[in-house]
């Protein structure tokens, strides 16, 4: 009978929860699964991302999309939290709600920034003319110039991998997939490179101007938009 | 002798209990009062059956010790203030009094009659009960098994203990 989490609506605890700030929310989940349940709702962590100013990063929505992380080497105290929000099925347990996740994913950026876990890398320089164009895919960097070349660059070492001599002109766009490198070159071609060792796979002629923009669907087709 | 008379509404209770509340106690109740207003006139009282005649007598004696207070702020920012202030200890001691089934059968009460004041101080009880207390600490201030099994509590702790401060 005193389990108020049973016997009161949702929005009754929702107040009752207003009243407490997010580590004692914490305990709150942790007493029972009624208790976790009742606290795994969005209008109790809506508010909590409302008060830090966080609820841009639940509407673009990216910031729920794990990215491949960098390695620890990138942690100076090697104590950067690594959390995983995966539920497992097999339990009576709902899947975090959205507004939670944002307000975990958020505190723990800004934790780890405020405790120096992260630090800026040091300036990467490889090129001798304007950089017009990068991509990444956590682990590798890949930057394009205006001095016609490409340079794949380590993310955790900051060092350079190599260089690609192979384009007539300007990069214009560069785009990671997979185990491949795809750029658009002001010279009108799309070429595609493998990423380990920086061959040319082969080149695409289709526009007659610079490539400015590249995607790719379904990992199939690439799709290139030029000047022309 | 003339004898003001004062305009009561009559509600009746789960247990067919009719109870006469003068007019400007019941202004308490928010979005009800229009509702009452009508029934002024009426000699039918209104059947709240979801409220048991204990829990009416408190939300009358509740009501009437606060009839004078302001009301509370609407804006937001006033509301934000007014939440964090300190339950007074009139209430803290008439909202505990009856043990923890009273307090949530009148919290139920207050939402269903829409009493602003009473929810917000009931609610601010409650979550003093959780405050700063452990979840074992929590499970026996209110009588709670712990349920979970050894899967579900370790991923319930991964998901809570990362909070630092």
């Amino acid at each position: 009978m005193s389990d108020f989490t049973r016997y009161l609506p949702p929005e009754l605890i929702d107040k009752v929860l207003s009243y407490l700030n997010v580590k004692e929310i914490g305990f709150f989940s942790q007493v029972s699964v009624n208790w976790r349940e009742a606290s795994n709702r969005d209008s109790v962590w809506l508010h909590h991302c409302m008060k830090n100013g966080w609820m841009k990063y639940g509407i673009s929505g990216s910031i729920l999309h794990e990215e491949p992380s960098a390695k620890p080497t990138t942690n100076v105290s090697g104590t950067s939290p690594h959390f995983d929000l995966y539920v497992p099925f097999d339990t009576r347990l709902s899947l975090i709600c959205k507004w939670k996740h944002v307000y975990l994913r958020m505190y723990h950026l800004t934790r780890n920034w405020e405790k120096g876990r992260f630090y800026v890398s040091p300036t990467l320089r490889g090129h001798s003319q304007r950089v017009t164009a990068i991509d990444s895919n956590g682990t590798c960097l890949v930057s394009g110039s205006e001095d016609k070349t490409l340079v794949t660059w380590n993310m955790h070492t900051g060092s350079k991998i190599y260089t690609v001599h192979g384009h007539s002109d300007a990069i214009t766009a560069i785009k990671i997939q997979g185990h491949y490198i795809i750029t658009g070159c002001a010279d009108s071609a799309v070429r595609v490179f493998r990423i380990d060792n920086g061959d040319l796979e082969f080149s695409l002629f289709g526009h007659s101007g610079s490539v400015d923009h590249l995607g790719v669907i379904d990992h199939d087709y690439i799709i290139s938009a030029g000047s022309d | 002798m003339y004898k003001k008379i004062v305009p009561q509404i009559k509600l009746e209770t789960y247990e067919k209990e009719v109870f006469e509340i003068d007019l400007d106690i019941a202004k308490k109740f928010g979005k009800l009062v229009p509702v009452l207003q009508e029934l002024l006139n009426d000699d039918k009282p209104l059947t709240i059956k979801t409220i048991n005649s204990g829990t009416l007598k408190k939300i009358i004696t509740w009501c009437t010790y606060h009839k004078d207070d302001p009301l509370p702020p609407e804006d937001d920012d006033n509301r934000m203030k007014h939440s964090t202030e300190e339950v007074s200890s009139w209430d803290d001691k008439f909202l505990q009094e009856d043990g923890q089934a009273a307090l949530f059968d009148l919290i139920s009460a207050a939402h269903t009659l829409d009493i602003d004041g009473l929810l917000d101080v009931a609610c601010k009880v409650v979550a003093t009960m959780i405050k700063g207390k452990a979840p074992e600490e929590i499970r026996k201030v209110f009588n709670i098994k712990n349920d979970f099994t050894q899967q579900e509590e370790d991923q319930v702790r991964k998901e809570n203990d990362w909070c630092e401060d």
